[in-house]
């Protein structure tokens, strides 16, 4: 455990901070991005609960043009945090039920770095955005991504030609797939499609 | 036509209403109870910071049992506990708006107003965690 009470501020420098963009909210506010009254964007993780919603959060300040980077996954969120566009880092505890921050904590990077929990692998996931940008797509993704749960097993034939428009615009969407996965997602029979795609 | 105030802009245009559907989510309890229902803000009245965000008025559900699992597991490495089962359920056709992120299997539902979780929403199983 690393001591950090000796880099415990005085006063709270984000007393006036508000909550710009979710990024990833699944039953918790796992990774948002806040703005404080000059403008400047940082980016907030959840580390962990110290106790009964008491959150310990990691803060960063992010420049517009890492944030898009994260955003479309040219980036994770761990290189944001292992590589920091600063040498110092917030950590603050928050009360999840008032959403006030009881402290705040400001860490060299070399001290921080020990306690980096970020997951190696955490990509901020762009769906939404990618969906945005393209409608068909979007009115296709729910469908595809529901039929095996929802497909009754005597509508195949029925709903065949809409999804094999959903296996081409699957196909379409990730055309960075390898030449061999594409080749093996389109040979197989529509429910073994289905599953795959839900499980990649 | 919204069980909840919901900010601008909410749901995102993305969302779009529910066809009857066959989803998870993890409970407290081993029955179905509105109580298993209440989303992020209503959770944390006084929470301010999430009280004009889009995400924190919605219930999360999943696609499938492990990717809810897998999201338990999660958050239970952070030292919270979400709930003590995972619920089979089907939903009713029109009863919210839905958004589906097929990377992580998680599906936002904002619940329309006239939603009643007795009628519109079905346990098919329950499984403790």
């Amino acid at each position: 455990m690393i001591p950090i009470e000796s880099y415990k501020l005085l006063f709270n420098p984000f007393k006036q901070i508000k909550v710009k963009e979710i990024l990833d909210f699944v039953e918790i506010p796992k990774l948002y991005v806040e703005i404080d009254v000059v403008g400047t964007l940082y980016l907030n993780y959840l580390d962990q609960f110290l106790e009964d919603h008491l959150e310990q959060r990691f803060v960063i300040p992010i420049s517009t043009q890492r944030l898009t980077d994260l955003k479309r996954g040219k980036i994770s969120v761990r290189e944001a945090f292992h590589q920091p566009e600063t040498h110092w880092i917030f950590l603050t505890h928050v009360n999840e039920l008032e959403g006030t921050i009881t402290s705040v904590y400001l860490l060299p990077e070399d001290v921080f770095q020990h306690l980096n929990s970020v997951e190696n692998d955490y990509l901020v996931s762009v769906e939404e955005e990618e969906i945005r940008h393209n409608s068909l797509t979007s009115l296709m993704a729910p469908l595809l991504a529901t039929l095996p749960n929802n497909l009754p097993d005597y509508s195949a034939t029925e709903f065949r030609p809409v999804m094999q428009l959903a296996r081409v615009l699957y196909l379409y969407q990730h055309a960075d797939l390898s030449k061999e996965t594409t080749e093996t997602l389109a040979n197989l029979t529509l429910p073994e499609f289905l599953n795959a795609v839900v499980n990649q | 036509m919204y069980k909840e105030k919901l900010p601008n802009n909410c749901p995102p245009k993305i969302a779009m209403e529910n066809e009857s559907i066959v989803l998870y989510r993890i409970f407290q309890g081993n029955k179905l109870d509105d109580y298993e229902f209440i989303p992020y803000n209503r959770l944390y009245p006084n929470n301010q910071r999430f009280q004009q965000l889009c995400e924190a008025f919605a219930v999360s559900f999943f696609l499938s049992y492990d990717h809810a699992l897998r999201k338990y597991q999660e958050i239970l490495r952070k030292n919270k506990k979400m709930g003590s089962f995972i619920a089979k359920l089907k939903l009713a056709p029109g009863i919210g708006k839905l958004t589906i992120n097929v990377h992580t299997g998680h599906c936002n539902l904002w619940w329309y107003e006239h939603v009643k979780i007795d009628s519109e929403v079905k346990l098919l199983e329950i499984t403790p965690l």
